[in-house]
């Protein structure tokens, strides 16, 4: 055997001559893993139906304007869902393609993932315009001093939506920095060896 | 039996048989103990999830070792701040008790997964399929690259592996 053998196999026999693994523990601790991975997909699933619910109950209950907002949210909720379910497609059944065709895979999703954070910005401010503009009437000072049921729900509104679109916004911003980071890191990667 | 429970069994052993390779792939991308637990569980899964897809086209240890790199690349990725660790620590050398001798040994393996993880990753994955006793043609079909380069990252690693661990080139 050559001497380029020799240091491979005699470093392939240090190299293999590790601690032993426990098994049933690693099993035991990817098990749990994969109940949480179950558990949170089934609650992103319970959310946007909840969340779908809401806006066909509020449909059913209103008129006019008010129901053809609740349509639009709806349909911005749907679209977004389809987006996020596109964006993610294939992550759930591991690559056992070769590693590189992987990276190039994460680099594709990372961009997606990004164009997907700015549509998700860009509606998240149309919603919020076209939520203002529907709700003008109710917004004037005379229509909801006069109504003390009126101005609970404005308060209400504020207070739940207000932080909810400011974590969105902050959420998105931060998943973008994030996926350019991964992009430049996967750059990296996939740079040809130096010949 | 269901099919999730069929499934599980045979995953359960598969993890068995392989969980040394994973264990050893895993080292050879996270220094911190915490972390490479994390990443040995992540790996884990990743072959859970993966498993229904071989078809038995590729040996199924040369199938586990390219989920596992793949979990491994994703890893790296996924982190901003340098992977590599610092200086050697003792933390990493496991406490095994042996025979006279043993100590060197194992001092000797701890060096040696210290010098692959400083190595590019590029050639980290060559070199951990290599020191599993992986051919060329098999890296270089679980890296995605030629034999050509699984050649010329092995040489480059090997001069390297030598000067990190004081061996004469």
């Amino acid at each position: 055997m050559s001497g380029q053998g020799n240091d491979w196999s005699e470093w392939g026999e240090l190299w293999r001559d590790q601690p032993a693994v426990d098994v049933s523990q690693l099993a035991r601790a990817a098990s749990r893993k994969r109940w949480r991975m179950r558990v949170i997909v089934a609650s992103e699933l319970l959310m946007s139906a909840v969340a779908c619910a809401q806006c066909l109950r509020f449909m059913s209950i209103t008129t006019g304007r008010w129901q053809v907002w609740s349509f639009a949210t709806l349909v911005f909720m749907l679209v977004l869902q389809w987006l996020y379910l596109h964006v993610r497609r294939g992550t759930w059944q591991a690559s056992g393609d070769d590693v590189r065709s992987l990276l190039q895979l994460s680099l594709q999703r990372a961009v997606a993932g990004v164009r997907l954070a700015r549509i998700n910005l860009w509606s998240t401010a149309v919603w919020v315009v076209l939520t203002v503009l529907v709700s003008v009437p109710e917004l004037e000072p005379s229509h909801w001093q006069a109504d003390p049921k009126l101005k609970w729900t404005l308060v209400l509104q504020c207070a739940v939506n207000g932080p909810l679109i400011l974590a969105i916004i902050v959420f998105c911003l931060w998943y973008i920095r994030r996926q350019r980071a991964r992009i430049a890191r996967i750059g990296e990667l996939l740079r040809p060896d130096p010949t | 039996m269901t099919r999730d429970d069929g499934q599980d069994r045979s995953f359960d052993d598969v993890l068995r048989q392989h969980a040394g390779l994973l264990s050893r792939i895993a080292a050879s991308y996270e220094a911190d103990p915490a972390l490479r637990d994390d990443l040995l569980q992540d790996m884990a899964l990743a072959l859970w999830r993966a498993l229904p897809n071989w078809r038995g086209e590729a040996p199924l240890r040369a199938f586990v070792a390219r989920v596992a790199h793949n979990r491994g690349a994703t890893h790296v990725v996924g982190q901003m701040r340098s992977p590599v660790g610092g200086a050697l620590s003792d933390d990493w050398i496991e406490p095994r008790h042996g025979p006279d001798g043993y100590a060197e040994l194992e001092e000797r393996r701890v060096r040696l997964q210290d010098a692959v993880r400083r190595l590019p990753l590029s050639q980290r994955q060559a070199v951990t399929l290599a020191l599993e006793g992986f051919s060329h043609a098999e890296i270089a079909d679980a890296l995605g690259i030629t034999a050509n380069s699984v050649g010329v990252r092995l040489n480059r690693a090997k001069a390297a592996l030598k000067s990190v661990l004081g061996e004469d080139a």
